[in-house]
């Protein structure tokens, strides 16, 4: 699986970026996501160092050099993908619009919660709660989408 | 490299500029550079975060524009509750059914 930044900035910001090793093991980055989600001072710091120091975030440069007319960041983060075959964590509109063209497989970090669910690596409980707490910190999602997940959530 | 530029004030204009000006202890048109280039940053932030929220840029795009990390746009479009995701009924779709493991 590939991740772009806003996963793991918004994971590090609940204190939450754990669940993506244990939802989908290895994590591979791009340079550039590495250089804006490692921030001295900034949440998930160490988690983060500690990720790429045991390798189950592991920072690679693509050899695909495709501009998608996105940032660079953005640009590597889709190279990857296509060059490993994987699918990506993406959250930007811009970004997901352009992978999904690309026929990738994408996932939002909202997938990764819910599968931590349904793999029952944290119950509906704490799932709810770390729900509320991405969207308290800048997640956006739209007051009558939340009320749909929040209601399947709590049946 | 500098250029000029001038310009005519309405009288109440002028009056507020010679007010910040004294405030700044600042001849007045140190005052006035001063005062454009806050608003023009002013600008391109809510530039920037209008075509975030239309999906016309993308995070890393209004990043660059407003000169924020990643991590200080993430506090201004938290503060500002912006449409950066596009989360859609399909989005909604897939995550419903990876929470029921399909």
């Amino acid at each position: 699986m590939i991740a772009d930044s806003s996963c793991i900035i918004c994971l590090s910001k609940i204190n939450k970026l754990d669940l993506l090793k244990e939802v989908h093991g290895k994590i591979f980055v791009s340079g550039v996501v590495k250089e804006e989600c490692l921030i001295q001072g900034k949440p998930g710091f160490h988690a983060i160092s500690e990720a790429i120091e045991k390798k189950w975030i592991v920072v690679c440069k693509p050899k695909l050099n495709t501009d998608y007319a996105l940032h660079k960041g953005e640009n590597e983060a889709i190279n990857l993908a296509l060059e490993k075959k994987q699918a990506i964590i993406l959250d930007d509109f811009a970004a997901k619009t352009m992978a999904e063209s690309l026929e990738l497989k994408t996932e939002r970090t909202t997938t990764v919660l819910f599968k931590a669910i349904e793999k029952k690596i944290i119950s509906k409980k704490e799932g709810i709660s770390l729900f509320n707490k991405l969207i308290e910190n800048g997640y956006y999602i739209s007051p009558e989408i939340y009320a749909i997940i929040l209601t399947k959530l709590i049946e | 490299m500098s250029r000029s530029l001038s310009l005519r004030l309405e009288n109440k204009d002028f009056e507020e500029l010679e007010e910040v000006s004294r405030e700044w202890k600042a001849d007045k048109s140190e005052t006035a550079r001063r005062l454009l280039a806050s608003a023009v940053s002013k600008w391109k932030t809510e530039k920037a975060l209008k075509d975030l929220n239309e999906h016309k840029i993308s995070l890393r795009t209004a990043a660059k524009k407003t000169g924020l990390n990643l991590w200080e746009l993430f506090e201004l479009i938290k503060e500002r509750r912006i449409d950066w995701t596009g989360y859609s009924k399909e989005d909604l779709e897939k995550d419903l059914k990876a929470l029921e493991g399909k």
